[in-house]
């Protein structure tokens, strides 16, 4: 379920910010009228398995279809192929893009690794460094997001149980986590994230800026067993300061494979081999 | 007390009669503002990505063919009657894998114009280049080797990589007069690597043999004396240092000349910054200007910043093989016939003109209008204040690329960029990815 993140522009652009970062919570215990054990869950243990839900703690690649949409109108699609590998900082994790789709952008790929970010462009045979802001290949930027851990860099405290709408569009109970920022990795001062109060698995998350304005709100929903839990294969990613717009991110082939070390650096991306 | 309840019934009361109206219109803007973001978020989660889904299951090609055609309009200075050309490109680019352990890669790209282009270092008008054509064996998975035409691309300057070695006459056929673009048809050298991955970075060994001594280019043949003219050893170590930086030490020893060291690296500054520098120190050997045998730096340096959605990037650099200022200046008055070749050579050595340029490079995905991406650069010789700007518009539809080239050159009638020909060149290409 996580997906990797993607790449720059050398040649043709994508989308935005590339790593902006995390998201999803989970949890568990909160929500509507919470049991004994739950209640004693913390909100940051929720929050970590919130994250679980989201992403296997094991090495593993799944193919990203990734849409966007201005007012209801497909603009642009890219298919990728991600890699991820736990890295060493706990909840954290190592993500390789290629880039399957469209023709124009075969070849090319994307490391994130921490805030190194690098992008490599088969044309110019080149690797260039990124930064967390730089924007390459558009909505491509997004896919990182997937495999970030929140626990790993934000502080959570349950806020309160509500009801609102999923990702289906069905109203549901959810536990809702306040969480600031406690790393300088953390893409966004303070996110929300609403759980299920049993699964811990994401519902909803918004994403907020340093003066408050919301950045992004994000829906997981399409739920499916893969790798031996209950996951959701699709994002759907509104801007925070333009609604119409829309990304979704589509997941599937999920696959544990074995990604070594050596793969997650720059060195390694000019042999990683096109499908 | 009692003045007390009064008041403040008063003042709760009478006072503020317009704050009411103001209060019940905030929270009448709140309720529309909070049932249009419903309405949104509501519109958002019914969307369902349609038609990519079938396409996407097709099992993905592992090669890419791109044909582009251009046509060219040039208003020359100095003289030259103005020119104007159509062209067209080929390109080919994939690998293919035999077997598990082992990965070919290849390139290759044709062009051709319509008619001679004097704006372009063209030694040809049509040509056939095979960029690349390798094979890499994973001996384990650490460790590789790669054996056949390998592009060996060094440095992470945008507009002058000092320990790019392998650059020199690598290209036949200039369609475009920026850096960025002529990177895409260079061909490689041919030669064995050893390749061992590190967690942490990597070590690699390169011998590319001599071919033959580097003659007149062949337009349809594989240019391999051009791009193996000496016997040539080439060692890089490279290294993460931190999250945030990482450092590459390079040594090229070729047959005809003494070691040339190389250092490069790049760091993250903040979330919205990256500084890159390379630099190459050592004895110039058929080199456009430099006398034979005397050390000649090399270096780079420049930082790339992102706001919003533009990305600027600032690099300074730095050639000690370039000839000076003041003794090209000598040239156009004495020998104008040189100071073309001097310009011309450098080209084809894919190497600064000026000692010292100032270059400026800024893109945008989404200019504008969607899918529409900015990019260009303004190179400046700080001496002499000549100038090259470079503009590029490209429209992307799904499997077309629209796009509009504007370049020109401005200077002094005496500087590098003042005897440039062509002053100002128009290009509409039409670019198709299969």
């Amino acid at each position: 379920m996580k997906t990797p993140p993607l790449p720059p522009t050398s040649a043709q652009a994508i989308s935005r910010r590339l790593l902006l970062a995390l998201f999803a919570l989970a949890t568990s215990g909160l929500g509507m009228a919470p049991g004994p054990a739950l209640s004693q869950e913390t909100a940051q243990t929720l929050l970590a398995r919130s994250d679980a839900v989201r992403n296997p703690a094991f090495s593993y690649s799944t193919r990203v279809v990734l849409s966007e949409y201005k007012a209801g109108r497909e603009q642009d699609t890219m298919v990728l192929r991600s890699y991820a590998r736990p890295a060493q900082r706990k909840g954290e994790y190592q993500t390789l893009v290629s880039f399957l789709r469209p023709s124009r952008d075969l070849g090319k790929h994307m490391l994130k690794n921490g805030n190194d970010l690098w992008f490599y462009d088969p044309a110019g045979n080149a690797s260039i460094r990124l930064s967390p802001q730089q924007r390459l290949l558009g909505q491509a930027a997004n896919a990182d997001v997937v495999s970030t851990s929140l626990s790993a860099d934000y502080v959570a405290t349950i806020d309160s149980s509500e009801e609102i709408t999923d990702g289906e569009r069905q109203r549901r109970t959810a536990t809702k986590l306040s969480l600031r920022a406690s790393t300088p990795s953390a893409g966004y001062p303070r996110v929300e994230v609403w759980v299920d109060g049993s699964s811990a698995a994401p519902i909803r998350a918004r994403f907020f800026s340093d003066s408050g304005a919301l950045l992004k709100t994000i829906f997981y929903r399409k739920f499916r067993t893969e790798l031996g839990a209950s996951r959701p294969t699709e994002y759907v990613i509104i801007d925070g300061v333009d609604p119409k717009s829309v990304t979704l991110m589509q997941f599937d082939e999920f696959r544990a494979v074995d990604v070594p070390a050596q793969w997650m650096q720059k060195d390694h991306m000019p042999l990683l081999k096109t499908e | 007390m009692p003045t007390h309840l009064p008041t403040r019934m008063t003042t709760g009361i009478a006072a503020p009669w317009w704050t009411s109206l103001l209060a019940l219109g905030l929270a009448g803007m709140g309720t529309a503002a909070q049932a249009q973001s419903n309405a949104d978020e509501d519109a958002a989660l019914g969307l369902e990505i349609a038609t990519p889904v079938a396409e996407a299951k097709e099992k993905p090609r592992a090669w890419s063919l791109t044909s582009e055609v251009g046509a060219i309009a040039i208003q020359e200075r100095n003289g030259w009657a103005n020119e104007a050309a159509t062209r067209a490109t080929v390109a080919l680019r994939g690998n293919y894998q035999p077997t598990e352990a082992t990965n070919v890669r290849y390139a290759a790209r044709l062009d051709a114009f319509d008619t001679h282009v004097n704006a372009f270092a063209a030694d040809h008008d049509r040509s056939a280049s095979l960029l690349e054509l390798y094979a890499t064996h994973a001996i384990h998975r650490d460790l590789s080797v790669q054996a056949g035409r390998i592009n060996v691309r060094e440095g992470n300057a945008y507009s002058f990589n000092p320990t790019d070695y392998y650059r020199a006459n690598s290209v036949k056929l200039f369609v475009n007069p920026s850096p960025l673009v002529t990177r895409e048809s260079r061909q490689g050298t041919f030669g064995l690597r050893g390749l061992w991955l590190q967690p942490q970075g990597a070590l690699s060994v390169l011998y590319s043999p001599k071919l033959g001594n580097p003659g007149p280019s062949n337009a349809w043949g594989l240019d391999s004396a051009l791009t193996n003219p000496s016997h040539s050893l080439l060692v890089t170590w490279s290294r993460t240092l931190s999250e945030k930086t990482n450092v590459k030490l390079l040594g090229l020893k070729a047959s005809d000349q003494q070691w040339q060291l190389g250092l490069s690296g790049s760091t993250l500054v903040g979330d919205a910054l990256t500084l890159h520098a390379e630099a190459s120190h050592g004895r110039a050997v058929g080199a456009a200007s430099a006398p034979s045998g005397r050390v000649a730096n090399q270096w780079a340096l420049g930082g790339t910043l992102t706001t919003g959605q533009w990305s600027w990037t600032l690099e300074q650099a730095y050639n000690g093989q370039a000839i000076t200022d003041a003794a090209f200046t000598q040239w156009v008055v004495s020998q104008p016939q040189a100071a073309y070749a001097y310009l011309s050579g450098a080209e084809r050595l894919q190497s600064q003109n000026a000692r010292r340029n100032w270059f400026f490079y800024v893109s945008r995905p989404d200019f504008i209008w969607s899918r529409v991406e900015l990019r260009g650069f303004v190179r400046l010789n700080p001496n002499d204040h000549g100038r090259m700007t470079w503009l590029e518009l490209r429209r992307k539809f799904d499997r077309f690329d629209l796009g509009y080239q504007f370049t020109a050159t401005q200077g002094r009638a005496t500087s590098m960029y003042g005897i440039t020909p062509a002053k100002r060149l128009h290009q509409v290409v039409l670019t198709h990815h299969l």
